[in-house]
């Protein structure tokens, strides 16, 4: 289960009448199968994102696993009380804070949210928790830069102080690739030229890693226009972000992480007194911005040798 | 929030302001992080293409490069592009050519500024001292070598350089250059400011440029620029830019002690006004609508005189006054629309153009002229090392009437590093409004007789555009990142090359009068190599070499001899940064040969000119702050002619040595 595997999403039609046409299967299942365990899926929204995930999710259920769940969808905003059943699942961290607001109460598995933000979020909480995250395990970032940069030595990394704990992760890995990185702090928009300054004239890469005080709306247009003006190729976190200019991401699907979360789910079922372990995602997708490449100038290998090299070396733990 | 609401309004776009309300991040780091979507920054139009697709040879000449070469403006920077042809026809009025056939009224390559077309519709000259622009806008110069109608239209004759400016999230801060001449006059005063602001990105330039021209000339300058640039977020998929512009002051023109010339000032200026929508539904599509007018004013009013008038039997002499005013106003509205797929990618678009002119002399009037476009460019990978580009432009306009310009070129990619190119294209060059409608008289009126006058030129016959049908085979080599040479040989075949002869004029004082009318045909070969090499981390060699033979019959210029045979450039940086990185020193080369060669119109015969200049800097690098000391020394070599006119006119280089300082802030 922890050698990750190549999948793209299963295409999901994403209305939301089909979200309600499951869940009456659900209902209807339920009055001939009394399902033994009650699942609250949790979701921060209606955006499409939670749709895809509880779609996905509830796709990805085998027959065994079907009859033995009895899995609600429900919206933050619609829900009254604090949430029941015997496990709740939150999509987002909106779904997560809500779902902790109680000191007691059923275990929680978050999926959908950033490591960072699941720990800051289950800090001081004494609830029986886990999560599935959103984001890569740093050594996937930095085995997709060596994928596609093989030369690069040096890599740019500017991270803001609340991500430190990140930087050190990376900094462990980066040394056993054989990559030296050149970090800058970053405590507000302000201070970005400055390191732009320093960092970009002189590295192979630049590593974007999310952190929304550095990567926003607003100082990506600076960072991707001066990368380009100094060469300097961007690995980034997220599809937009490619489309938007960086050079390579690795990430994932909502509709990964339902697929996941029914494999969690099974995994749980065998023994539903232990939560299985917060982890980072086993599905991902590697997206390639080639025409960047070939106005700087770099051959890039096939998506599917990406993939490849990506999937042969599995992420580390939490 | 509040600050977000005040760009909005200073850009007028108050229903916009609704759009504000982003409230992703006050949230903190959430999910949508990774989910939400992104504005398009690096879209098809601010990228380079890569030189293994494109068409036709391109040079480009970045930042760095402009920097090493220690040019005060872009004209002397395109001396580094491999067969260009730069020159002055005085101090202030330097010229472009590519491929020669070229007089003082160069007017057959294209130059555009942010998609923006410059040249002055009524002589056809590019007018570089009146671009609002300083070499500090300029984040990049890519120089297509060849015809570039099917992309650019008519007059994309014989080459196209395209100007990009900086934004202000692509230079924020501030940055000031002072130049100022050792052994001359000269100074040179650039301040400019980039800001990015959320969804607003603005960047200013405030520019100072004076010299005296050539030694013992009188053409000094004095040039005032400003330069204002605005880009809005409208959103994720839409970007409004705006540039707004204005570049003018004085200039000496005539001669001491010519009565018929007189020293005098001219006064010219320009006007710019460019607004852009960005429309990108997503990375592989983009929309663009572009609205421009460029206003171009030029004031000269003298006498000229006395006039002797014995010789035509009158016992008296005059005074005549001039007027060599103009004012001159192009309108363009374009719409083009992008679309990138694995495998095949296309430009489709129409734009309508309205040229007019007025002038007292060269018109004794107004003329307009109106062009409508619509275009097509297409590249479609027919398999993995075959790359076809096919391009259709169809104009209309009122002067010549409809045309059509294809153009056909194949890349084939032998290997990672080596491609081929072979193409075909057509392009023509429409008659300036002068040359349309010329009509330049002096009249005199004289005391007791009446007004005598004097038809300098005229145009009484419908024009044809004159045509080019190109063909050139290359190749592009790039192992790596840090070297690419660019090899071409060409072959171009130009008829009815316009020209005025002299013909009887019965009415004239003198009886005669030049007049417009399609003549020439030429043939021109050669060869051209373009090399830009990176040879270390602070090390870089740009190289250019051309030789061009132009065979004709030469019936009215002297066109066979418009271009030296061979032309040689090379800029080499070399910088030797100190470990800690604090600071550097920079030395720069700059070397070109030319052939003799004859320049037509009031041109005349020149020499080989061999230049050398040299560049030498200082460079402090603090974490905020760059501060540079540079001398640059331009013709060190000593003397030599660099223009030379068939009356009496001599522009002669001498060495110029001036100081340099550049400082820069975040």
């Amino acid at each position: 289960m922890n050698v990750p595997r190549l999948g793209r999403p299963r295409s999901l039609p994403t209305h939301g009448w089909l979200v309600l046409c499951l869940i009456f299967c659900q209902l209807a299942q339920a009055q001939t199968h009394p399902p033994r365990h009650e699942i609250l899926l949790l979701l921060s929204g209606d955006g499409r994102p939670y749709q895809e995930l509880a779609l996905a999710l509830e796709a990805s259920l085998g027959p065994s696993e079907r009859r033995r769940l009895r899995l609600r969808i429900q919206e933050v905003k619609h829900l009254s009380a604090p949430p029941q059943g015997e496990l709740v699942i939150t999509a987002g961290l909106r779904a997560l804070q809500r779902a902790l607001e109680q000191s007691d109460g059923p275990p929680v598995l978050a999926t959908l949210i950033p490591r960072s933000s699941y720990r800051r979020a289950i800090a001081g909480s004494p609830r029986n928790t886990s999560a599935l995250y959103i984001d890569q395990p740093p050594g996937r970032y930095l085995q997709l830069l060596k994928a596609v940069l093989p030369n690069a030595r040096r890599v740019a990394f500017m991270t803001s102080p609340q991500n430190a704990p990140l930087e050190r992760r990376l900094r462990h890995v980066a040394a056993r690739l054989g990559l030296r990185l050149e970090t800058a702090r970053i405590e507000s928009a302000k201070d970005l030229p400055r390191a732009i300054r320093r960092l970009f004239p002189d590295n192979d890469a630049l590593l974007a890693l999310a952190d929304p005080t550095v990567y926003n709306r607003y100082t990506l247009k600076n960072i991707l226009l001066a990368s380009y003006r100094h060469s300097l190729p961007v690995i980034a976190y997220s599809r937009s972000f490619v489309r938007a200019g960086a050079l390579a991401a690795v990430y994932t699907t909502p509709s990964q992480l339902g697929l996941q979360l029914a494999e969690l789910l099974s995994q749980w079922l065998v023994d539903p007194s232990e939560l299985p372990a917060p982890r980072h995602p086993d599905y991902f997708l590697v997206e390639v911005n080639r025409p960047l490449a070939q106005s700087l100038g770099l051959s890039l290998p096939h998506d599917a040798v990406l993939m490849d090299r990506l999937t042969r070396f599995p992420g580390e733990g939490p | 929030m509040r600050r977000h609401l005040f760009s909005a309004l200073t850009l007028g776009l108050s229903v916009l302001a609704a759009q504000a309300q982003d409230g992703y991040y006050d949230a903190g780091y959430t999910e949508a992080v990774y989910l939400d979507e992104l504005p398009l920054v690096l879209t098809a139009t601010r990228l380079a293409q890569p030189p293994e697709q494109t068409p036709a040879a391109v040079t480009i000449l970045d930042r760095d490069a402009l920097r090493a070469s220690g040019a005060r403006d872009v004209v002397e920077l395109l001396r580094y592009v491999a067969g260009m042809q730069v020159t002055y026809y005085d101090g202030s009025q330097p010229f472009v050519a590519y491929h020669g056939l070229v007089d003082e009224f160069s007017r057959r390559i294209q130059v555009l500024v942010d998609g923006r077309s410059v040249y002055n519709p009524l002589d056809g000259t590019v007018p570089w001292n009146e671009i609002p622009l300083s070499l500090e806008d300029v984040a990049r110069i890519e120089v297509v070598r060849g015809p570039d109608a099917p992309t650019y239209g008519a007059n994309a004759f014989l080459a196209t350089i395209n100007i990009i400016t900086e934004s202000g999230a692509g230079a924020p801060g501030w940055q000031f250059r002072a130049d100022r001449g050792v052994n001359r006059s000269l100074d040179d005063l650039i301040l400019s400011y980039g800001a990015n602001r959320e969804r607003l990105d603005y960047r200013f330039s405030l520019g100072y440029q004076q010299d005296q021209g050539f030694v013992s000339r009188w053409d000094g300058r004095r040039l005032h620029r400003a330069r204002l640039r605005t880009d809005y977020q409208l959103g994720p998929h839409d970007a409004l830019t705006l540039h707004l512009g204005y570049a003018g002051g004085p200039r000496r023109r005539g001669f001491e002690g010519q009565s018929l010339n007189p020293p005098r000032t001219a006064d010219k200026d320009s006007r710019i006004f460019q607004l852009v929508w960005h429309h990108s539904p997503d990375e592989r599509r983009e929309l663009r609508v572009q609205a421009f007018r460029n206003d171009y004013r030029h004031r000269e009013r003298f006498r000229v005189g006395p006039v002797d008038l014995t010789p035509l039997g009158l016992p008296l002499s005059i005074e005549v006054p001039l007027d060599y005013g103009a004012r001159v106003i192009r309108d363009e509205v374009e719409v083009m629309y992008t679309q990138d797929h694995d495998g095949w990618r296309m430009a489709v678009g129409a734009s309508i153009r309205r040229d007019r002119a007025e002038s007292t002399t060269l018109l004794q009037g107004q003329a307009e002229n109106r062009l409508y476009r619509a275009f097509l460019n297409a590249a479609w990978q027919l398999h993995p090392q075959l790359l076809a580009n096919v391009g259709l432009m169809a104009e209309n306009n009122r002067l010549t009437g409809s045309d059509l310009f294809p153009r056909l070129a194949l890349n084939y990619r032998a290997s990672e590093a080596f491609t081929w190119r072979a193409s075909l294209t057509r392009a023509s060059r429409l008659p300036t409004l002068w040359e349309a409608f010329a009509n330049q008289r002096l009249n005199a009126e004289i005391p007791g007789v009446g007004t005598l006058f004097d038809q300098v030129n005229h145009s009484d016959i419908r024009l044809r555009p004159e045509r080019l049908d190109g063909y050139e085979l290359g190749f592009i080599y790039r192992p790596h990142r840090r070297l690419s040479v660019d090899y071409k040989i060409h072959y171009e075949e130009i008829r009815d090359l316009i020209t005025a002869v002299e013909v009887p004029y019965p009415d004239d004082w003198n009886q005669e009068s030049e007049r417009f009318i399609n003549g020439d045909t030429v043939y021109v070969t050669g060869s051209e190599i373009q090399v830009d090499w990176r040879y270390a981390r602070h090390g870089r060699v740009l190289l250019g070499y051309a030789d061009t033979h132009i065979s004709g019959q030469d019936r009215y210029r002297a066109y066979t001899q418009s271009a030296p045979h061979s032309m040689a450039s090379l800029l080499m940086e070399h910088r030797l940064p100190d470990p800690g990185g604090r600071h550097a020193l920079a030395f720069s080369l700059g070397f070109h040969y030319s052939g003799p060669m004859v320049w037509l119109g009031e041109g005349d015969a020149v020499g080989a000119i061999r230049r050398l200049d040299l560049r030498i800097a200082r460079e402090f690098r603090l974490p905020d702050q760059d501060l540079d000391v540079e001398l640059i020394v331009q013709s060190a070599q000593g003397n030599y002619v660099e223009f030379r006119d068939d009356q009496q006119a001599v522009n002669l280089m001498t060495p110029t040595a001036y100081l340099r300082l550049r400082w820069s802030r975040l």
